[in-house]
């Protein structure tokens, strides 16, 4: 293996070490780093951690609040192909990539494209594990326009989320904003994401005022922010420990305690602790 | 720098140049390595810390020392009186000084670091090489590592298409 000149100190550092380093890097820089050489190309396809943000393909000049639509649409397009580029590009059996994490937005053919590609790696187990991150384009309440916009959303998502079983069935973490379910949607997402151990749910219901209810064998993590939800059951989660909410409308006995045996404690700015202890006598 | 206190467990440190490094146990368990041969009972009198020469040994355990927690049973007087985000503020900047060395000696860092298992010194030692990554250009990049560009032409073109996505 060529290790370039001789002054090239970074390159005598072990391979270990270096993919240490470098997998602080994303994606679109560590690819920018296989162009040096022969040898960083190889290294690069060593790296563990593969972290693709559409947001990294912004152009620096270009504010990250107030996106417009059409450089949502190229930087969705860019992270799709870098997806599958560097899935493309990984070996079987030769390094393992301990997490892939796409943040992407619902747009177009291009979650499916990356669900594909995704499920296809996870089949031939290439990732560990995997995280979407799903965004509309609106990071904040304020900024939706409606409760139909929201429904419009879930509707988008669930076509993606039909369309890629493979994927969601491997899926270990999974971040949704802004979309309102039918009745079943949520259900549904819990049945088919079989590994997931962290859900995070922004501005996600199945109506204004509706009931979540969660039961899943492996979900440890559930974080629930701004969420116009009635009440939250947590019917049955032997493997939850930890559960986050923020910005809960004040309703009475807002959370149901079941199963939850390894939840030790819970923060929340406006569920009052009485709550909690109440339900978790019953 | 705080003065010895009686009844501190202290430990050896040797390097393969022979020189050794009386250390206060807790200071020499910021190491992961270090600490798990002392739990696991592997440390005599004297730990023999092979590659790392003592040069090197010394910058890290200057860099363990001041980032050894002080607010332990015994506690530093010193940490009673500081606000926590004064203090990290304080390390940030003794951090920058520490790493102002020349690229051989933050590249002995950085493995030292690796074998020791010493985060906190990896992720500082790493990051000067990761903004040389994300802050230049390719020619600079390879300017600043001494990295050779050994592609043939034709090569290069085929590796730039396949990586046309990172370049947008």
């Amino acid at each position: 293996m060529g290790k370039g000149n001789k002054d090239d100190r970074l390159s005598a550092l072990p391979d270990d070490i270096l993919v240490n380093i470098l997998d602080r890097l994303n994606v679109p820089e560590a690819a920018r780093t296989s162009i040096l050489s022969r040898w960083w190309s190889q290294l690069c396809a060593k790296l563990s951690r593969l972290i693709i943000n559409a947001l990294d393909f912004l152009p620096e000049v270009v504010s990250r609040t107030n996106i417009s639509v059409d450089e949502v649409v190229k930087i969705n397009a860019a992270a799709a192909k870098a997806t599958e580029s560097v899935l493309a590009r990984r070996n079987l059996g030769e390094h393992t990539t301990h997490l892939l994490s796409t943040t992407f937005y619902l747009r177009g053919d291009v979650p499916i494209f990356i669900g594909h590609a995704v499920g296809h790696a996870m089949s031939i187990h290439l990732v560990e594990n995997v995280e979407f991150s799903i965004r509309t384009g609106k990071d904040h309440v304020a900024e939706i326009e409606g409760d139909d916009e929201l429904v419009t959303w879930a509707r988008e998502f669930m076509l993606f989320f039909d369309a890629c079983p493979n994927a969601f069935g491997g899926l270990t973490s999974l971040d949704l904003w802004n979309l309102r379910f039918g009745e079943s949607g949520i259900s549904c997402i819990l049945t088919t994401c079989k590994q997931l151990k962290h859900l995070y749910l922004y501005n996600c219901d199945s109506g204004d005022g509706s009931t979540l209810q969660v039961e899943h064998a492996n979900l440890s993590v559930l974080c629930i922010v701004n969420c116009c939800l009635a009440q939250v059951k947590l019917n049955w989660l032997p493997q939850l420990t930890q559960l986050a909410f923020d910005g809960w409308i004040e309703l009475q006995d807002p959370l149901v305690l079941g199963h939850v045996p390894l939840l030790r404690f819970g923060c929340s700015q406006n569920v009052r602790w009485k709550v909690w202890h109440l339900c978790s006598d019953n | 720098m705080a003065t010895r206190e009686a009844g501190k467990k202290m430990i050896m440190l040797k390097s393969p140049d022979g020189m050794e490094f009386e250390v206060e146990e807790a200071v020499a368990m910021e190491s992961q390595t270090i600490r798990k041969m002392i739990e696991d009972d592997c440390a005599d009198t004297a730990i023999l810390i092979p590659n790392i020469n003592s040069k090197i040994l010394s910058r890290v355990i200057e860099y363990c020392n001041k980032h050894v927690p002080t607010t332990g049973a015994t506690g530093a007087a010193a940490s009673d009186t500081v606000a926590p985000a004064a203090l990290a503020e304080d390390l940030k900047i003794w951090d920058a000084e520490f790493i102002k060395v020349n690229r051989a000696t933050r590249f002995n860092l950085i493995q030292a670091a690796s074998y020791l298992n010493i985060k906190g010194l990896l992720d500082l030692t790493s990051q000067t090489t990761i903004d040389t990554i994300s802050d230049n250009s390719l020619e600079e990049i390879r300017s600043f590592l001494s990295t050779k560009n050994d592609y043939l032409p034709e090569e290069e073109q085929t590796i730039r298409r396949e990586n046309q996505w990172a370049f947008q």
